[in-house]
């Protein structure tokens, strides 16, 4: 059998349902992302938005160097990823706030956080992260496909193919989501 | 949240979403009459579906760009073994393959292109152009050596496997100069060519399918594979394009392709164009900023990008310039008919260009202008005009003088500083490291000892946090010296910091140390300077009272940084005066007093005083100081320049900057503050000598200095961006009559020797060269505009003379209907009360009234002449300016055919308009009247 590391192993006990995985997962991709995306930003000093596809291709491009991936774990690692880079971009929106409160300790330089998210960015990164949690609890699978489209980058054909429906069903719950998340973040943030 | 059940808001939804809107209320009373709030919640989501702009995250995270496949790394496909992937990007995937047969074990590369693009259209199409594809036979082009398609249809194909790096890199790593550039992308211009011959075209040329192999031999890959990814449909609307089903970067579309208009040779012919300003400038035109993709391609469809000159590096301007401008933007147009009609006709310029022959190219109206220029110049008499652009060098001339003063200034101050100090011995020996103090010193190897020993330093005095400040300070001041103006404003910061913390506010060093920032801000230009001197100024009176010498230096010090000229010459007397009262033996302060008041009257165009005061300061100064002083060598600058503004001895002023630059050179080093201000002078005096290719050369080597110091945006950096400007367009105009030989002569032999070539921009004919002069003029104009938005020092009033440049430039170039409304919204800025606005307002007025008479609007253009007229009087112009207005009016009177008011008006003007500076287009219009008032007179 090829050599499988860490990642893959994991990937795989996650696809045979293993409930941890995806905790195990989340930190062995998040130094990896928070590299690739501080990399770019000092590669595109003029870039002002984090592009969720590059990095989200290259940390599967450097994955795979690293360690065969099984194609039939493709599905878990673009979960994982998406997931992943939800919390390293909260986590940016959140040292951003910080920054502006001007507490002291933070993960993230300021101006790689700055750079990356535009003020009002930052406040609507946050407000989707709750509201995703919230559409967790009433349809699990437009959950999914909001993290797949805004955190893994993905198109609307891909998110279908991942979630393994069609696109047409895909882009009627898109419709429904994208104007529920417009009006949950647009009352949080009027709040 | 409410509680609505989702499968309920689902349902609901769609069924409303169906509904033409006006139906939608009425719908959701009756579907939900016992669930208000269920039917509250689907109409604030039929509210926000609509929404496009509803959130900023949509528009900066989501996306339509595919995600990669599978590795296949290790799998056979069509008798090649795949060994690694290499290549992953919107079209497919490259690996690394073999041939699996035996005795074929030489690596190739071989292309899988996305599966989406299976269709039975595109397998048919594929099949016919490969045949096509492998006839291509030619060096710069890499060969397809096989193809075929998946059992799925999934297309791939083979190609040799080039190492070698995109031509960006290639040249970057290679620091090929321009000329090397423009051949090897001549080299990329024969294969597509090639390709064009035999009928492909190939859609998709970027960077990374031109690889230069380490011989430097460019290959062209992917030749037609865009067509291949097309899709069979032909449904495909422009909306899909802009949500991302179109896989091509767009930064090197042509708008055709944005619009998906059908492709032919001339995208080729577009790419190449951006291509060629990339590997000229190291900056893709259209590469997005970021943002939205649709914004992006709406800039290419709709916006021009600037002139790849703008883009160069300083070192490069020179070359790009003009014909390479030319060449690049007529490969750029909009519209494909406009553009070069074949890639041959592209290369054939750059050849041209490369043997420094006229190029073909040519900026859009130029039949239209030529046509006008040779009518208009039938009846040309080489007397000369009136003078506008005089104004603009006045104005822009006290900006930098003040500067060079407030640098002298300081020095005294540090002087100062040091004999007081409490580190005299490590002060003394970082005085070595100060170029001003230290002439002929080699300051590079002292530089380098400051750096390492000042960290050493600041290390040992850690225990002594007040020391340690005091050496900061003395550090940031010889930074700001040496115009290192980030490492001077880490030390007085942090200086200022401990001694704010340890010493407090009633401290004076802490009061000193804040002044020394203050000034460092003024000279880098920094719009707080002003509230900061202010404030220095406030700190030193409380702690000093306000009669005292400290007070005197902390008023001349500010003097150049108060926006109003008034209020700047009242500081700085308040100035002179208390140091002739508190200190009158001190020579030295005293003329640097006398000095800084001199520059304050320069500002105030009262040039005769201004001399005055210079002089003074020159003569009280040179028994103690020496003639190769540098105060002393900048008080002679401060006499020639006030000397130049009413034309006496200019060539002695020419001599004198290049004396001082010499020095300046010698002490300061060649990339210094000093040099550049010199430069800059020596320019100025250049233009009024009418020397003026000599100038522009001049003021390229300033501007590039000042870049390199200050960065973009500052005003030292839009003055001189203006200055070129304003000089550039005085070669439109025909050359006073008495210098037509030299001047023509001066012109053919203008160069640049480092750089071994002539610069082609500037030879040819004379109408290419006013062409040249004129969009050379447009693009200074537009980078001063954009270096000076926000910082320039001196307030409203100097940002309009800055505003004014390019609509003045346009009625320069006859484009005078663009230029009306330009200065009128300028106009509109400057409020009818403010009296320090005269000057502006009569330039602006002279301005409108020539766009006007152009356009001919000669009721309009009499106006503003008219109104103009009175507002010169009470400006300090040199008279032949003053008269400018009137001889406009004369110039409208001959046009109207009312021929005795035109020869009254104009009676005189052979005197007025002997004057070598002008506003080109109406010193023409002038001659041209007068010329006629003679003939009727005549006749």
């Amino acid at each position: 059998m090829e050599t499988s590391g860490p990642v893959t192993q994991w990937l795989t006990r996650m696809r045979e349902g293993d409930e941890q995985a995806l905790d195990r997962l989340i930190p062995l991709l998040y130094e990896d992302l928070r590299d690739i995306a501080r990399a770019h930003l000092r590669r595109e000093r003029s870039a002002h938005t984090l592009n969720a596809t590059a990095l989200v291709n290259e940390a599967y491009l450097r994955l795979s160097n690293q360690e065969k991936l099984l194609p039939e774990n493709r599905k878990q690692f673009f979960l994982v990823a998406s997931r992943t880079m939800r919390r390293v971009l909260v986590d940016y929106a959140r040292a951003r706030k910080r920054k502006k409160r001007g507490s002291g300790e933070l993960p993230i330089p300021l101006e790689e956080a700055q750079i990356a998210l535009s003020e009002s960015g930052a406040d609507e990164i946050l407000a989707l992260d709750e509201a995703i949690e919230r559409l967790a609890q009433k349809n699990e699978r437009a959950a999914q496909m909001v993290q797949y489209r805004f955190f893994g980058g993905m198109t609307l054909a891909e998110t279908a193919e991942l979630l393994d429906v069609t696109v047409k069903t895909i882009q009627r719950d898109w419709l429904l989501a994208q104007a529920w998340l417009r009006k949950e973040i647009a009352q949080d943030m009027g709040e | 949240m409410s509680d609505n059940d989702w499968a309920d808001i689902e349902r609901v939804y769609f069924q409303a979403l169906e509904l033409p809107e006006s139906e939608r209320a009425a719908f959701l009373d009756q579907e939900c009459h016992d669930q208000p709030a269920l039917a509250e919640e689907v109409r604030q989501l039929l509210d926000a579906t609509g929404d496009q702009q509803a959130l900023t995250i949509e528009s900066e995270l989501l996306t339509e760009n595919p995600l990669p496949q599978a590795d296949r790394s290790g799998e056979e496909v069509g008798g090649y073994q795949l060994e690694e992937r290499i290549g992953l990007g919107g079209m497919g995937e490259v690996y690394r393959a073999t041939r699996v047969e035996v005795g074929f074990d030489k690596p190739v590369a071989l292309k899988l292109l996305r599966p989406e693009h299976r269709s039975e259209e595109t397998i048919r199409r594929f099949r016919a152009e490969r045949h096509i594809l492998a006839r291509l036979d030619h060096p710069a082009i890499v060969p397809i050596m096989d193809g075929g398609l998946l059992d799925d249809g999934q297309p791939w194909y083979v190609m040799p496997l080039i190492t070698g790096a995109p031509i960006t890199e290639f040249c970057a790593r290679e620091s090929l100069d321009i000329r090397a550039r423009v051949r090897l992308f001549l080299r990329i211009c024969d294969g597509v060519q090639y390709a064009h011959r035999n009928l492909v075209v190939h859609r998709d040329l970027k960077p990374s399918n031109i690889l230069v192999t380490d011989e430097g031999a460019p290959q062209l890959l992917d030749f037609g594979i865009a067509k291949l990814l097309e899709r069979g449909d032909t449904q495909h609307t422009l909306a899909e394009t802009r949500t991302g089903s179109w896989l091509m970067t767009p930064d090197y579309a042509a708008p055709e392709q944005v619009l998906e208009k059908h492709p032919t040779t001339s995208v080729d012919v577009y790419a190449l164009g951006i291509l060629l300003y990339e590997i000229l400038t190291g900056t893709n035109p259209q590469a997005s900023a970021g943002g939205p993709r649709t914004e992006q391609l709406q800039r290419i469809c709709e916006v021009d990008p600037p002139l790849a000159s703008r883009s160069a590096r300083p070192e490069d301007v020179r070359l790009i310039v003009g014909d390479l401008d030319r060449i690049i933007s007529m490969a750029l147009r909009k519209e494909p008919e406009r553009r070069y009609a074949s890639v041959a006709d592209l290369a054939d310029d750059l050849r041209r260009w490369l043997d420094e022959l006229p190029v073909r190219a040519r900026p859009d109206t130029l039949r239209y202008r030529t046509t006008k220029f040779v009518r208009r110049n039938r009846t040309a008499v080489f007397t000369a005009g009136a003078l506008l652009v005089g104004l603009i060098s006045v104005a822009a001339f006290a900006t930098y003088q003040a500067r060079v003063i407030a640098t002298e200034r300081d020095q005294v101050e540090l002087e100062r500083d040091r004999a007081q100090h409490v580190v005299n011995v490590l002060t003394d020996l970082f005085r070595t490291t100060d170029p001003t103090l230290n002439p002929g010193g080699d300051t590079l190897r002292v530089a380098e000892f400051v750096e390492q020993s000042g960290t050493q330093i600041m290390e040992d005095l850690e225990s002594q946090p007040l020391i340690r400040a005091e050496m900061m300070h003395v550090f940031g001041n010889v930074n700001r010296n040496r115009s290192q103006f980030e490492e001077a404003e880490r030390f007085l910061k942090s200086a200022l910091d401990t001694q704010v913390e340890l010493a407090g506010w009633d401290d004076a060093r802490t009061v000193r140390f804040f002044h020394s920032l203050a000034v460092l801000n003024k000279e880098m230009g920094r719009p707080e300077a002003e509230e900061m001197l202010r404030e220095s100024l406030s700190r030193h009176e409380a702690r000093y009272g306000p009669q005292s010498l400290q007070v005197a230096d902390v008023k001349l010090d500010m003097a150049s940084g108060i926006a109003n000229p008034a209020g700047a010459l009242a500081v700085a007397e308040s100035g002179l005066e208390l140091q002739k009262q508190f200190a009158p033996k001190d020579t030295a302060a005293l003329a640097a007093a006398l000095n800084q008041v001199g520059i304050q009257h320069y500002r105030n165009s009262n040039y005769q005083q201004a001399f005055e005061h210079f002089e003074q300061a020159y003569e009280l100064a040179v028994p103690v100081l020496g003639e190769r002083n540098q105060k002393i060598l900048s008080y002679l600058g401060n006499m020639s320049a006030a000397a130049g503004q009413w034309g006496i001895d200019l060539d002695r002023a020419v001599e004198t900057e290049r004396r001082i630059l010499e020095i300046q050179r010698e002490v300061h080093g060649p990339v210094s503050h000093p040099v550049a201000t010199n430069l800059n002078n020596l320019a100025t005096y250049l233009v009024l000598t009418y020397r003026i290719e000599e100038a522009i050369e001049t003021f390229l080597d300033a501007y590039s200095i000042y870049r390199q110091i200050f960065g973009q945006r500052h005003p030292q950096v839009a003055n001189t961006a203006r200055n070129l400007c304003v000089t550039s367009i005085i070669l439109t105009a025909d050359p006073p009559h008495d210098l037509v030989g030299s001047s023509e002569s001066g012109w053919s032999e203008t160069g640049a020797p480092e750089s071994g070539a002539s610069t082609t921009g500037w030879s040819g004919t004379h109408l290419a060269r006013k062409d040249a002069a004129i969009a050379f003029a447009q693009a200074w104009a537009d980078s001063a505009v954009a270096a000076s938005r926000d910082i320039v020092p001196y307030g409203p009033s100097e940002s309009v003379i800055y505003e004014m440049l390019p609509p003045w430039v346009r009625i320069q170039s006859e484009r005078a209907t663009e230029a009306i409304p330009m200065l009128e919204a300028v106009l509109s800025g400057i409020p009818e009360s403010d009296s320090t606005q005269t000057m502006n307002r009569y330039i602006i007025e002279m301005c409108l009234a020539m766009a006007n008479l152009e356009d001919g609007r000669l009721e309009t253009a009499q106006e503003f002449f008219a109104s103009a007229e009175p507002l010169a009087q009470g400006t300090e112009l040199p008279k032949p300016s003053r008269m400018e207005a009137r001889l406009g009016q004369g110039v409208v009177a001959f046009e109207r055919g009312e021929l005795d008011r035109a020869r009254e008006l104009l009676e005189g003007s052979e005197t007025y308009t002997d004057w070598i500076l002008s506003s080109p287009c109406l010193r023409a219009r002038i001659l041209e009247a007068a010329k006629g008032i003679a003939m009727t007179a005549g006749s």
